[in-house]
Protein backbone atom coordinates (compact mmCIF):
# COMPACT_ATOMS: atom_id res chain seq x y z
CA UNK A 1 0.00 0.00 0.00
CA UNK A 2 2.66 2.56 -1.18
CA UNK A 3 1.47 5.90 -2.25
CA UNK A 4 4.22 8.18 -3.95
CA UNK A 5 6.71 9.63 -1.29
CA UNK A 6 5.17 8.66 1.78
CA UNK A 7 4.80 5.45 2.67
CA UNK A 8 1.23 4.18 3.93
CA UNK A 9 0.58 2.76 6.84
CA UNK A 10 -0.62 -1.21 6.99
CA UNK A 11 -2.84 -1.42 10.09
CA UNK A 12 -4.69 -4.93 11.25
CA UNK A 13 -7.49 -5.31 13.60
CA UNK A 14 -7.66 -9.27 14.54
CA UNK A 15 -11.13 -10.08 15.96
CA UNK A 16 -10.99 -13.73 17.09
CA UNK A 17 -13.97 -15.79 16.31
CA UNK A 18 -16.85 -16.36 19.05
CA UNK A 19 -13.85 -15.76 21.66
CA UNK A 20 -15.04 -17.68 24.52
CA UNK A 21 -16.70 -20.27 22.92
CA UNK A 22 -14.12 -21.06 20.74
CA UNK A 23 -11.69 -21.40 23.60
CA UNK A 24 -14.05 -23.73 25.18
CA UNK A 25 -14.24 -26.00 22.14
CA UNK A 26 -10.67 -26.02 21.88
CA UNK A 27 -10.21 -27.75 25.59
CA UNK A 28 -13.27 -29.87 24.90
CA UNK A 29 -12.78 -31.96 21.85
CA UNK A 30 -15.46 -33.75 21.88
CA UNK A 31 -17.62 -30.61 21.46
CA UNK A 32 -16.16 -30.09 18.32
CA UNK A 33 -19.39 -30.95 15.75
CA UNK A 34 -21.65 -29.44 18.55
CA UNK A 35 -23.53 -26.26 19.34
CA UNK A 36 -21.84 -24.81 21.71
CA UNK A 37 -22.33 -21.81 24.49
CA UNK A 38 -20.70 -19.83 27.00
CA UNK A 39 -23.72 -18.31 29.33
CA UNK A 40 -23.99 -17.38 32.86
CA UNK A 41 -26.30 -18.61 35.47
CA UNK A 42 -30.23 -17.85 35.47
CA UNK A 43 -30.25 -18.32 39.20
CA UNK A 44 -28.26 -15.84 39.39
CA UNK A 45 -30.00 -13.26 36.93
CA UNK A 46 -26.78 -13.57 34.51
CA UNK A 47 -28.57 -16.18 32.29
CA UNK A 48 -27.33 -14.69 29.14
CA UNK A 49 -25.16 -15.24 26.15
CA UNK A 50 -21.96 -14.70 26.17
CA UNK A 51 -20.69 -16.15 23.37
CA UNK A 52 -21.79 -18.82 21.12
CA UNK A 53 -19.98 -20.87 18.22
CA UNK A 54 -20.56 -21.16 14.74
CA UNK A 55 -22.69 -24.22 14.72
CA UNK A 56 -25.01 -22.52 17.58
CA UNK A 57 -25.06 -19.13 15.35
CA UNK A 58 -26.69 -21.03 12.97
CA UNK A 59 -29.60 -22.07 14.52
CA UNK A 60 -30.24 -18.54 15.50
CA UNK A 61 -28.37 -17.97 18.45
CA UNK A 62 -26.96 -14.62 18.96
CA UNK A 63 -24.64 -12.77 21.67
CA UNK A 64 -27.17 -11.51 24.48
CA UNK A 65 -29.90 -13.87 23.74
CA UNK A 66 -31.24 -14.88 27.01
CA UNK A 67 -30.42 -18.40 27.81
CA UNK A 68 -33.46 -19.76 27.89
CA UNK A 69 -34.70 -18.65 24.56
CA UNK A 70 -31.53 -20.16 23.02
CA UNK A 71 -32.62 -23.37 24.44
CA UNK A 72 -35.98 -22.86 22.62
CA UNK A 73 -34.23 -22.87 19.70
CA UNK A 74 -31.36 -25.14 20.33
CA UNK A 75 -32.45 -27.80 22.78
CA UNK A 76 -29.16 -29.54 22.51
CA UNK A 77 -26.99 -26.69 23.38
CA UNK A 78 -23.87 -27.55 24.85
CA UNK A 79 -23.98 -24.43 27.71
CA UNK A 80 -20.43 -24.14 29.50
CA UNK A 81 -19.71 -21.94 32.55
CA UNK A 82 -17.66 -18.65 31.94
CA UNK A 83 -13.76 -19.13 33.26
CA UNK A 84 -13.15 -14.89 32.88
CA UNK A 85 -9.50 -15.42 34.31
CA UNK A 86 -8.59 -18.55 31.73
CA UNK A 87 -10.08 -16.18 28.44
CA UNK A 88 -7.78 -13.22 30.41
CA UNK A 89 -4.86 -15.68 30.13
CA UNK A 90 -5.52 -16.56 26.18
CA UNK A 91 -6.21 -13.14 25.67
CA UNK A 92 -2.99 -12.00 26.69
CA UNK A 93 -1.31 -15.24 25.12
CA UNK A 94 -2.43 -14.32 22.00
CA UNK A 95 -1.35 -10.68 22.18
CA UNK A 96 2.00 -11.76 22.55
CA UNK A 97 1.74 -14.01 19.94
CA UNK A 98 1.19 -10.52 17.63
CA UNK A 99 3.83 -9.05 19.39
CA UNK A 100 6.30 -11.25 17.34
CA UNK A 101 5.02 -9.78 14.09
CA UNK A 102 5.10 -6.06 15.50
CA UNK A 103 6.02 -4.45 18.78
CA UNK A 104 2.67 -2.17 18.36
CA UNK A 105 -0.08 -3.89 19.28
CA UNK A 106 -2.77 -2.16 21.03
CA UNK A 107 -5.40 -3.92 22.94
CA UNK A 108 -9.29 -2.80 21.94
CA UNK A 109 -10.91 -5.27 23.58
CA UNK A 110 -10.72 -8.77 25.20
CA UNK A 111 -10.47 -10.24 21.92
CA UNK A 112 -9.46 -7.48 19.33
CA UNK A 113 -6.24 -6.02 19.11
CA UNK A 114 -4.94 -3.59 16.59
CA UNK A 115 -1.91 -3.99 14.78
CA UNK A 116 0.74 -1.63 12.93
CA UNK A 117 2.63 -3.56 10.72
CA UNK A 118 4.24 -1.22 8.29
CA UNK A 119 7.43 -1.43 9.95
CA UNK A 120 7.85 -4.94 10.13
CA UNK A 121 5.54 -5.65 7.14
CA UNK A 122 8.79 -6.13 4.87
CA UNK A 123 10.01 -9.04 6.98
CA UNK A 124 6.99 -11.35 6.20
CA UNK A 125 6.16 -10.53 2.71
CA UNK A 126 2.72 -8.66 1.72
CA UNK A 127 -0.06 -7.56 4.02
CA UNK A 128 -2.10 -11.13 3.19
CA UNK A 129 0.67 -13.49 3.72
CA UNK A 130 1.38 -12.02 7.30
CA UNK A 131 -2.17 -11.96 7.85
CA UNK A 132 -2.83 -15.96 6.94
CA UNK A 133 0.58 -16.59 9.02
CA UNK A 134 -1.18 -14.96 12.05
CA UNK A 135 -3.90 -16.63 11.65
CA UNK A 136 -2.30 -19.90 11.63
CA UNK A 137 0.13 -19.42 14.58
CA UNK A 138 -2.84 -18.49 17.08
CA UNK A 139 -4.82 -21.33 15.86
CA UNK A 140 -2.30 -23.42 16.69
CA UNK A 141 -1.61 -22.18 19.88
CA UNK A 142 -4.79 -21.87 20.83
CA UNK A 143 -7.52 -23.26 18.77
CA UNK A 144 -9.01 -19.59 18.13
CA UNK A 145 -9.74 -19.06 14.55
CA UNK A 146 -8.48 -14.96 13.76
CA UNK A 147 -10.14 -12.52 11.58
CA UNK A 148 -8.06 -10.01 10.35
CA UNK A 149 -9.33 -6.87 8.55
CA UNK A 150 -6.33 -4.74 6.71
CA UNK A 151 -6.32 -0.88 5.66
CA UNK A 152 -4.49 1.80 6.48
CA UNK A 153 -6.02 3.46 9.65
CA UNK A 154 -7.50 1.50 12.50
CA UNK A 155 -11.07 2.60 11.57
CA UNK A 156 -10.76 1.46 8.24
CA UNK A 157 -9.28 -1.58 9.43
CA UNK A 158 -11.74 -2.31 11.71
CA UNK A 159 -14.46 -1.91 9.33
CA UNK A 160 -13.14 -4.02 7.59
CA UNK A 161 -12.99 -6.97 9.86
CA UNK A 162 -16.72 -6.39 11.10
CA UNK A 163 -18.57 -5.80 7.28
CA UNK A 164 -16.02 -8.29 5.62
CA UNK A 165 -13.61 -10.07 7.22
CA UNK A 166 -16.49 -11.71 9.45
CA UNK A 167 -18.18 -13.37 6.93
CA UNK A 168 -15.68 -14.27 4.29
CA UNK A 169 -14.07 -17.58 4.02
CA UNK A 170 -10.52 -16.94 4.25
CA UNK A 171 -11.40 -14.13 7.24
CA UNK A 172 -8.82 -11.54 5.52
CA UNK A 173 -9.98 -8.47 4.24
CA UNK A 174 -8.00 -5.36 2.69
CA UNK A 175 -10.27 -2.19 2.65
CA UNK A 176 -7.92 0.07 0.78
CA UNK A 177 -8.82 3.97 1.71
CA UNK A 178 -9.42 4.43 -2.34
CA UNK A 179 -12.26 2.16 -2.52
CA UNK A 180 -13.77 3.51 0.66
CA UNK A 181 -16.55 4.96 -1.99
CA UNK A 182 -17.23 1.90 -4.05
CA UNK A 183 -17.04 -0.67 -1.13
CA UNK A 184 -18.23 1.40 1.88
CA UNK A 185 -20.45 3.81 1.03
CA UNK A 186 -23.14 1.90 -0.51
CA UNK A 187 -23.40 -0.38 2.93
CA UNK A 188 -26.79 0.47 4.98
CA UNK A 189 -26.11 2.79 7.82
CA UNK A 190 -26.49 -0.34 10.46
CA UNK A 191 -23.29 -1.59 9.06
CA UNK A 192 -20.95 1.27 10.64
CA UNK A 193 -19.11 1.13 13.01
CA UNK A 194 -20.72 3.46 16.35
CA UNK A 195 -23.95 2.61 14.72
CA UNK A 196 -26.70 0.65 16.69
CA UNK A 197 -30.54 0.54 16.19
CA UNK A 198 -31.24 3.97 17.77
CA UNK A 199 -29.01 5.56 16.28
CA UNK A 200 -30.00 3.97 12.30
CA UNK A 201 -33.37 5.39 13.38
CA UNK A 202 -32.33 8.51 13.80
CA UNK A 203 -30.04 8.43 10.66
CA UNK A 204 -33.41 7.35 9.29
CA UNK A 205 -35.47 10.27 10.46
CA UNK A 206 -32.69 12.41 9.07
CA UNK A 207 -33.42 10.84 5.42
CA UNK A 208 -29.84 9.13 5.52
CA UNK A 209 -29.82 5.22 4.85
CA UNK A 210 -26.51 4.72 3.53
CA UNK A 211 -23.01 5.28 5.04
CA UNK A 212 -22.32 7.18 2.17
CA UNK A 213 -25.43 9.43 2.85
CA UNK A 214 -23.64 10.59 5.34
CA UNK A 215 -20.09 10.52 4.14
CA UNK A 216 -21.20 12.67 1.49
CA UNK A 217 -22.72 15.42 3.29
CA UNK A 218 -20.58 18.57 4.44
CA UNK A 219 -19.53 18.37 7.93
CA UNK A 220 -21.09 21.90 8.76
CA UNK A 221 -24.51 20.63 7.60
CA UNK A 222 -24.23 17.40 9.52
CA UNK A 223 -23.38 19.37 12.28
CA UNK A 224 -26.13 21.24 11.90
CA UNK A 225 -28.86 18.56 11.51
CA UNK A 226 -27.64 16.99 14.55
CA UNK A 227 -27.79 19.89 16.77
CA UNK A 228 -31.72 20.16 15.24
CA UNK A 229 -32.26 16.44 16.30
CA UNK A 230 -29.81 16.13 20.01
CA UNK A 231 -29.23 19.64 21.07
CA UNK A 232 -26.30 22.14 20.90
CA UNK A 233 -23.89 19.36 22.28
CA UNK A 234 -24.03 17.19 19.34
CA UNK A 235 -21.27 18.53 17.26
CA UNK A 236 -18.84 16.24 18.56
CA UNK A 237 -20.71 13.03 17.89
CA UNK A 238 -21.69 14.89 14.27
CA UNK A 239 -17.97 14.74 13.43
CA UNK A 240 -17.04 11.23 14.83
CA UNK A 241 -19.59 10.35 12.33
CA UNK A 242 -18.80 11.99 9.63
CA UNK A 243 -14.92 10.64 9.90
CA UNK A 244 -16.11 7.40 10.41
CA UNK A 245 -18.31 7.28 7.27
CA UNK A 246 -14.94 8.85 5.13
CA UNK A 247 -12.83 6.37 6.87
CA UNK A 248 -10.66 9.39 8.27
CA UNK A 249 -8.50 8.11 11.55
CA UNK A 250 -5.35 10.16 12.85
CA UNK A 251 -5.25 8.06 15.91
CA UNK A 252 -1.90 5.93 16.15
CA UNK A 253 -1.84 2.15 17.12
CA UNK A 254 -0.71 2.90 20.93
CA UNK A 255 0.52 -0.47 22.79
CA UNK A 256 -0.13 -0.14 26.62
CA UNK A 257 -3.51 2.00 26.31
CA UNK A 258 -4.71 0.35 29.56
CA UNK A 259 -1.53 1.46 31.31
CA UNK A 260 -2.76 5.39 31.36
CA UNK A 261 -4.41 6.52 34.56
CA UNK A 262 -8.00 5.94 34.84
CA UNK A 263 -10.68 9.12 35.29
CA UNK A 264 -12.42 6.92 37.27
CA UNK A 265 -12.63 3.66 39.60
CA UNK A 266 -16.31 2.00 40.00
CA UNK A 267 -18.05 -1.25 40.73
CA UNK A 268 -21.49 -2.13 39.92
CA UNK A 269 -23.75 -5.31 40.64
CA UNK A 270 -26.61 -7.20 39.43
CA UNK A 271 -28.32 -8.29 42.44
CA UNK A 272 -29.53 -12.09 42.58
CA UNK A 273 -32.56 -10.92 43.94
CA UNK A 274 -34.67 -8.05 44.11
CA UNK A 275 -33.72 -6.59 48.12
CA UNK A 276 -36.14 -4.94 49.79
CA UNK A 277 -34.84 -3.71 53.28
CA UNK A 278 -32.15 -1.04 54.08
CA UNK A 279 -30.42 -3.43 55.61
CA UNK A 280 -29.84 -5.63 52.73
CA UNK A 281 -29.04 -2.66 50.63
CA UNK A 282 -26.65 -1.41 52.79
CA UNK A 283 -24.69 -4.59 52.89
CA UNK A 284 -23.93 -4.29 49.08
CA UNK A 285 -23.22 -0.75 49.16
CA UNK A 286 -20.13 -1.28 51.97
CA UNK A 287 -19.19 -4.43 50.00
CA UNK A 288 -18.81 -2.09 46.54
CA UNK A 289 -17.50 0.79 48.30
CA UNK A 290 -14.94 -1.94 49.74
CA UNK A 291 -14.05 -2.82 46.76
CA UNK A 292 -14.01 0.58 44.61
CA UNK A 293 -12.29 1.80 47.56
CA UNK A 294 -9.35 -1.14 47.54
CA UNK A 295 -8.90 -0.43 43.97
CA UNK A 296 -8.25 2.95 44.20
CA UNK A 297 -5.52 1.95 47.30
CA UNK A 298 -4.22 -0.69 44.96
CA UNK A 299 -3.97 2.09 41.93
CA UNK A 300 -2.74 4.64 44.47
CA UNK A 301 -5.54 7.30 44.02
CA UNK A 302 -8.40 8.85 46.02
CA UNK A 303 -11.63 10.44 44.77
CA UNK A 304 -13.45 13.42 45.44
CA UNK A 305 -16.70 12.73 44.23
CA UNK A 306 -18.76 9.81 44.58
CA UNK A 307 -21.49 8.40 42.02
CA UNK A 308 -24.37 5.90 43.03
CA UNK A 309 -26.44 4.39 40.75
CA UNK A 310 -29.08 2.34 41.08
CA UNK A 311 -31.93 0.17 39.16
CA UNK A 312 -35.42 -0.85 40.76
CA UNK A 313 -37.44 -3.55 39.62
CA UNK A 314 -39.24 -4.44 37.56
CA UNK A 315 -37.16 -5.35 34.59
CA UNK A 316 -39.41 -4.41 31.66
CA UNK A 317 -39.79 -1.22 33.38
CA UNK A 318 -36.69 0.09 35.53
CA UNK A 319 -37.09 3.07 37.57
CA UNK A 320 -33.76 4.51 38.98
CA UNK A 321 -31.25 7.33 39.54
CA UNK A 322 -27.91 7.77 38.92
CA UNK A 323 -26.23 10.80 41.09
CA UNK A 324 -23.16 12.09 42.56
CA UNK A 325 -22.25 14.51 44.96
CA UNK A 326 -18.23 16.02 46.06
CA UNK A 327 -17.03 15.32 49.40
CA UNK A 328 -15.26 17.13 52.15
CA UNK A 329 -11.71 15.95 50.87
CA UNK A 330 -10.23 13.72 48.52
CA UNK A 331 -10.76 9.66 49.87
CA UNK A 332 -10.11 6.24 48.89
CA UNK A 333 -10.63 5.36 53.38
CA UNK A 334 -13.53 2.85 53.18
CA UNK A 335 -16.15 3.90 56.13
CA UNK A 336 -16.01 7.75 54.59
CA UNK A 337 -16.49 7.23 51.42
CA UNK A 338 -19.63 4.58 52.74
CA UNK A 339 -20.83 7.48 54.87
CA UNK A 340 -21.16 9.74 51.82
CA UNK A 341 -22.62 6.68 49.96
CA UNK A 342 -25.19 5.87 52.04
CA UNK A 343 -26.25 9.95 52.36
CA UNK A 344 -26.54 9.86 48.77
CA UNK A 345 -28.39 6.81 48.86
CA UNK A 346 -31.30 7.19 51.33
CA UNK A 347 -31.27 10.62 49.79
CA UNK A 348 -32.81 9.36 46.10
CA UNK A 349 -34.12 5.83 46.84
CA UNK A 350 -38.01 5.48 46.63
CA UNK A 351 -38.03 2.25 48.50
CA UNK A 352 -38.95 0.34 45.46
CA UNK A 353 -36.60 -3.31 45.18
CA UNK A 354 -33.39 -2.95 43.91
CA UNK A 355 -32.26 -4.56 41.06
CA UNK A 356 -28.85 -3.34 40.12
CA UNK A 357 -26.91 -1.02 42.26
CA UNK A 358 -22.91 0.68 41.69
CA UNK A 359 -20.78 3.14 43.17
CA UNK A 360 -18.01 5.35 41.39
CA UNK A 361 -15.06 7.64 42.58
CA UNK A 362 -14.23 10.10 40.26
CA UNK A 363 -11.57 13.21 40.12
CA UNK A 364 -8.85 11.06 41.28
CA UNK A 365 -5.80 12.29 43.00
CA UNK A 366 -2.70 11.21 44.15
CA UNK A 367 -3.22 9.63 47.37
CA UNK A 368 0.04 10.46 49.01
CA UNK A 369 -0.95 14.04 49.37
CA UNK A 370 -4.09 13.51 52.04
CA UNK A 371 -5.71 16.62 53.45
CA UNK A 372 -5.20 16.65 57.39
CA UNK A 373 -7.52 16.75 60.27
CA UNK A 374 -7.75 17.15 63.58
CA UNK A 375 -11.21 15.12 63.74
CA UNK A 376 -10.24 11.89 62.78
CA UNK A 377 -7.59 9.32 63.43
CA UNK A 378 -6.66 9.14 60.11
CA UNK A 379 -3.15 7.36 60.37
CA UNK A 380 -5.00 4.07 62.12
CA UNK A 381 -7.63 4.52 59.56
CA UNK A 382 -5.57 4.16 56.92
CA UNK A 383 -3.46 1.46 58.62
CA UNK A 384 -6.42 -0.73 59.02
CA UNK A 385 -7.53 -0.48 55.26
CA UNK A 386 -3.99 -1.35 54.49
CA UNK A 387 -3.97 -4.20 56.52
CA UNK A 388 -6.95 -5.56 55.30
CA UNK A 389 -5.90 -4.84 51.85
CA UNK A 390 -2.66 -7.08 52.53
CA UNK A 391 -4.77 -9.84 54.13
CA UNK A 392 -6.98 -9.93 50.57
CA UNK A 393 -4.22 -9.97 48.58
CA UNK A 394 -2.98 -12.70 49.91
CA UNK A 395 -5.73 -15.17 50.53
CA UNK A 396 -8.35 -13.77 48.23
CA UNK A 397 -11.10 -11.28 48.61
CA UNK A 398 -12.84 -13.16 50.46
CA UNK A 399 -10.69 -13.70 53.17
CA UNK A 400 -11.30 -10.86 55.63
CA UNK A 401 -15.16 -9.48 54.76
CA UNK A 402 -17.42 -7.36 57.11
CA UNK A 403 -19.55 -8.47 59.30
CA UNK A 404 -22.53 -7.77 57.27
CA UNK A 405 -21.50 -9.81 54.10
CA UNK A 406 -22.04 -12.90 56.03
CA UNK A 407 -25.55 -12.36 56.91
CA UNK A 408 -28.06 -13.60 53.91
CA UNK A 409 -27.67 -10.17 51.67
CA UNK A 410 -23.92 -10.60 51.29
CA UNK A 411 -22.57 -10.86 48.27
CA UNK A 412 -18.37 -10.94 48.79
CA UNK A 413 -17.84 -14.41 48.66
CA UNK A 414 -19.58 -14.98 45.86
CA UNK A 415 -18.07 -11.94 44.02
CA UNK A 416 -14.57 -12.96 45.16
CA UNK A 417 -15.23 -15.95 42.47
CA UNK A 418 -16.16 -13.36 39.72
CA UNK A 419 -14.34 -10.95 37.32
CA UNK A 420 -16.82 -9.10 35.42
CA UNK A 421 -20.09 -10.32 36.75
CA UNK A 422 -19.09 -13.85 35.50
CA UNK A 423 -17.18 -16.83 37.21
CA UNK A 424 -13.44 -16.24 37.12
CA UNK B 1 9.14 -9.15 -1.84
CA UNK B 2 9.74 -12.80 -0.83
CA UNK B 3 6.68 -14.73 -0.72
CA UNK B 4 5.87 -17.23 2.29
CA UNK B 5 7.62 -20.50 0.12
CA UNK B 6 10.91 -18.56 -0.28
CA UNK B 7 11.05 -16.09 2.46
CA UNK B 8 13.33 -18.39 5.82
CA UNK B 9 11.94 -16.11 8.23
CA UNK B 10 8.13 -17.49 8.16
CA UNK B 11 7.15 -20.68 9.22
CA UNK B 12 5.03 -22.80 7.62
CA UNK B 13 1.61 -24.40 8.87
CA UNK B 14 3.64 -27.42 8.32
CA UNK B 15 6.55 -26.39 10.49
CA UNK B 16 4.26 -25.30 13.35
CA UNK B 17 2.15 -28.54 13.23
CA UNK B 18 5.52 -30.46 13.68
CA UNK B 19 7.06 -28.32 16.70
CA UNK B 20 3.24 -28.60 18.35
CA UNK B 21 3.60 -32.51 17.84
CA UNK B 22 7.48 -32.62 18.89
CA UNK B 23 6.30 -31.32 22.34
CA UNK B 24 3.30 -32.87 22.54
CA UNK B 25 4.70 -36.55 21.89
CA UNK B 26 6.70 -36.43 25.18
CA UNK B 27 4.29 -35.55 27.43
CA UNK B 28 1.84 -38.07 25.95
CA UNK B 29 4.64 -40.67 26.53
CA UNK B 30 5.57 -39.13 29.97
CA UNK B 31 2.05 -39.79 31.04
CA UNK B 32 1.55 -43.23 29.23
CA UNK B 33 4.32 -44.28 31.11
CA UNK B 34 3.06 -42.69 34.65
CA UNK B 35 -0.02 -45.26 34.11
CA UNK B 36 1.41 -48.24 32.90
CA UNK B 37 3.61 -47.90 36.49
CA UNK B 38 0.54 -47.71 37.97
CA UNK B 39 -1.33 -50.54 36.19
CA UNK B 40 1.50 -52.66 36.88
CA UNK B 41 0.76 -53.08 40.93
CA UNK B 42 -2.83 -54.66 39.21
CA UNK B 43 -1.15 -56.80 36.53
CA UNK B 44 -2.24 -59.90 38.17
CA UNK B 45 -6.03 -58.96 37.44
CA UNK B 46 -6.42 -59.97 33.96
CA UNK B 47 -8.29 -56.98 33.14
CA UNK B 48 -5.74 -54.55 33.95
CA UNK B 49 -2.89 -57.10 32.54
CA UNK B 50 -4.87 -56.37 28.88
CA UNK B 51 -5.33 -52.60 29.36
CA UNK B 52 -1.01 -52.36 30.32
CA UNK B 53 -0.41 -54.72 26.72
CA UNK B 54 -2.71 -52.19 24.98
CA UNK B 55 -0.59 -49.00 26.43
CA UNK B 56 2.31 -50.34 25.69
CA UNK B 57 0.96 -51.16 21.85
CA UNK B 58 0.54 -47.48 21.79
CA UNK B 59 3.78 -46.49 23.36
CA UNK B 60 5.85 -48.64 20.76
CA UNK B 61 3.90 -47.11 18.33
CA UNK B 62 4.74 -43.72 19.18
CA UNK B 63 8.46 -44.17 19.26
CA UNK B 64 8.86 -44.57 15.04
CA UNK B 65 6.30 -41.24 14.68
CA UNK B 66 8.51 -39.35 17.02
CA UNK B 67 11.52 -40.39 15.32
CA UNK B 68 10.08 -39.58 11.50
CA UNK B 69 9.40 -36.03 13.16
CA UNK B 70 12.70 -35.48 14.45
CA UNK B 71 14.17 -36.28 10.86
CA UNK B 72 11.75 -34.44 9.03
CA UNK B 73 12.18 -31.37 10.98
CA UNK B 74 16.46 -32.12 10.81
CA UNK B 75 15.67 -32.04 6.83
CA UNK B 76 13.50 -28.75 7.47
CA UNK B 77 16.74 -26.86 9.83
CA UNK B 78 14.06 -27.05 12.71
CA UNK B 79 15.79 -27.12 16.35
CA UNK B 80 14.40 -26.78 19.62
CA UNK B 81 16.07 -24.46 22.05
CA UNK B 82 14.24 -24.20 25.08
CA UNK B 83 10.86 -26.22 26.53
CA UNK B 84 9.66 -24.75 29.76
CA UNK B 85 7.09 -25.54 31.60
CA UNK B 86 5.03 -23.17 33.59
CA UNK B 87 1.94 -22.56 35.87
CA UNK B 88 -0.11 -21.41 32.75
CA UNK B 89 1.60 -24.10 30.51
CA UNK B 90 4.42 -25.29 28.33
CA UNK B 91 6.42 -22.57 26.56
CA UNK B 92 9.22 -23.75 24.02
CA UNK B 93 11.58 -21.90 22.05
CA UNK B 94 12.81 -22.99 18.67
CA UNK B 95 14.94 -21.84 15.57
CA UNK B 96 13.30 -22.20 12.27
CA UNK B 97 15.96 -21.92 9.05
CA UNK B 98 18.11 -19.75 11.34
CA UNK B 99 15.37 -17.61 13.42
CA UNK B 100 14.15 -17.97 16.57
CA UNK B 101 10.18 -18.22 17.36
CA UNK B 102 7.99 -18.83 20.52
CA UNK B 103 5.45 -21.39 20.86
CA UNK B 104 3.39 -21.27 23.86
CA UNK B 105 0.15 -23.73 24.77
CA UNK B 106 -1.93 -23.40 28.13
CA UNK B 107 -2.63 -26.30 29.76
CA UNK B 108 -6.21 -26.82 28.83
CA UNK B 109 -5.39 -27.12 25.51
CA UNK B 110 -2.32 -29.52 25.85
CA UNK B 111 -4.72 -31.80 27.44
CA UNK B 112 -7.20 -31.38 24.76
CA UNK B 113 -4.54 -32.10 22.15
CA UNK B 114 -3.08 -35.22 23.99
CA UNK B 115 -6.43 -36.45 23.92
CA UNK B 116 -6.62 -36.14 20.11
CA UNK B 117 -3.54 -37.13 19.86
CA UNK B 118 -3.98 -40.55 21.69
CA UNK B 119 -7.27 -41.17 19.59
CA UNK B 120 -5.66 -41.14 16.41
CA UNK B 121 -2.76 -43.04 17.91
CA UNK B 122 -5.00 -45.51 18.98
CA UNK B 123 -7.03 -45.38 15.35
CA UNK B 124 -3.78 -46.48 13.91
CA UNK B 125 -3.07 -49.40 16.52
CA UNK B 126 -6.04 -50.72 16.08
Amino acid sequence: MSTGREREKVIFLADCQSFYASVEKAEHPGYENKPVAVAGSVERRSGIILAACPIAKSFGIGTADRLGEALNKCPELVVMRPRMQHYIDVSLMITKIYEEFTDLVEVFSIDEQFLDVSASLHLFGDPITMAKQIQQKVLSQTGVRVRVGISSNKILAKIATDIWAKKNKEGIFTLPPTEVETLLWPQPVNKMFGVGSKMTAHFSLLGMHTIGDIARTPLPRLKEKFRARFGKQSDIQAEVMWRTANGLDDSPVTPRTFDTPPKSVGHMMTLPRDYIEPWEVETILLELTEEVCRDCRRKGYMGAVVSVSCMCSPYEAPTGFSRQMKMLDPTNHTNTVFEAVKMLFYKFWNRLPVRRIGITLSQLKDDEEYQLTLFEDQIKARALDKATDLIKNRYGSAAIVRASSLTSAGQAGDRALKIGGHYK
Amino acid sequence: MMSAATNPMIETEEDIQMIKEYTLFPILLDMLARDMEELMMYKNKIVYHHVLGYLKEVEHSIYPELRKLKAKMRARNITILNTEMNALGIDIEYKVRGYVHRFTMLRGLVKAELMTMLMNVQGRVR
